[in-house]
């Protein structure tokens, strides 16, 4: 099992075959969203504004496999 | 396992936990404080200033030695590590309690200040706020100290949601895997742990990223951030495995290290120190083996 931040200014494109997504959720890019916006959450105004990546929980096999066996 | 999914490594910073700037503390607390920084740090200037203002008939004398010695360790704290390359938001956490009780006493000798200042430039409105309101000060600064109360819960909130919702990623991530995983972990037959490799999001602790870090150099003697060594994720481990059995030695010593100390600090694994420490004769029975044995028992 694997937790990764994906950030688009990392070196190369991950190899990722072979990997499943258990889980994925926005998790903020601080170097691309302005700092007046993701110092404060303002509801409806900031949250457009911020530059979001995925933060990923990727497994060996799908999660149903891993969690009911084989399907 | 992490050529699959790190790839080659961002260029190496200089020192993996980097210096920061001077400021960092005071833009930090700008968030975290919001309104109460300004008073924190006029806290000094304004205790003085509340020396010369002689106490109301009902309010007990000013004591303004006894607060300077109180909060001389915030101000000690926040200087010190300032003075220290390496910075971290919870460095801070301990002297919070000092700088709100600074700001405190800040906001409450402003307005005794405020009072006397009024009562001198303008009697007569003095005396009009005196007879009409609770606080002795002129009627439009009645609301202030709410509007002020008000205003730093906004922004305090403001703050909140945005590490909630902007960085909370990673413990909400975990908590669903770990709730859908889990009991399927408990019922199989096998107990070997479900590994989880963080790769370089192994610094993350729940606060917003300084910056990101490379993974440690291989063979390196020390742990460079050894502060997150007891954050290393250990609860998708199946309940035989839930202690820090995964942890080499070093790393769970580090952690040890690092909960008493904030700053990290380098362990190598065999300190020269300790081997001179032993004594000759020592050694020597050392070097036999056997005998030592017999010794000692």
């Amino acid at each position: 099992m694997i937790v990764d931040l994906e950030l688009p200014g990392d070196a190369a494109p991950r190899s990722r075959a072979g990997w499943h997504v258990w889980a994925r959720r926005p998790f903020l890019d601080a170097d691309r969203s302005p700092s007046w916006s993701r110092a404060l959450y303002v509801p409806w105004l900031t949250a457009g504004r911020n530059v979001y990546a995925n933060y990923s929980v990727l497994g060996r096999q799908p999660l149903m496999v891993m969690l009911h066996g084989s399907v | 396992m992490p050529q699959c999914s790190l790839g080659p490594l961002p260029p190496r910073r200089r020192v993996l936990d980097g210096p920061s700037r001077r400021h960092f503390y005071l833009r930090n607390l700008c968030l975290n404080l919001n309104l109460a920084l300004p008073a924190l740090l006029l806290a000094p200037l304004l205790l003085l200033a509340g020396r010369l203002v002689p106490a109301a008939a009902g309010e007990p004398p000013p004591r303004p030695g006894r607060a300077a010695v109180l909060l001389s360790g915030g101000y000690l704290w926040l200087a010190f590590y300032s003075a220290i390359p390496h910075k971290e938001e919870r460095f801070l956490f301990p002297a919070y309690p000092l700088f709100l009780l600074a700001a405190a006493l800040a906001a409450s000798e402003a307005r005794r200040v405020a009072a006397a200042l009024l009562a001198r430039c303008a009697p007569r409105r003095a005396q009009r706020g005196r007879e009409g309101g609770p606080h002795g000060v002129w009627p439009p600064l009645w609301g202030l100290p709410a509007a002020a109360l008000a205003a730093s819960a906004l922004l305090s909130a403001g703050r909140v949601g945005a590490l909630v919702s902007y960085y909370g990623a990673p413990l909400e991530v975990y908590s669903q895997v770990y709730s859908e995983v889990s009991a399927a972990l408990s019922s199989r037959a096998d107990d070997s742990p479900l590994r989880v490799c963080s790769g370089k999001e192994w610094y993350r602790c729940g606060s917003p990223p300084r910056r990101r870090a490379v993974p440690p150099p291989r063979g390196a003697a020390s742990t460079p951030r050894l502060a997150s060594a007891a954050q290393v994720p250990l609860v998708l481990l199946p309940p035989a495995w839930r202690h820090a059995r995964l942890l080499p030695r070093g790393l769970r010593r580090a952690a040890a290290v690092a909960i008493l100390s904030p700053t990290p600090r380098r362990i190598t694994r065999h300190p020269r120190s300790f081997q001179r420490r032993q004594p000759r004769r020592a050694r020597r029975l050392h070097q036999r083996g056997p005998l030592r044995r017999d010794r000692r028992s």
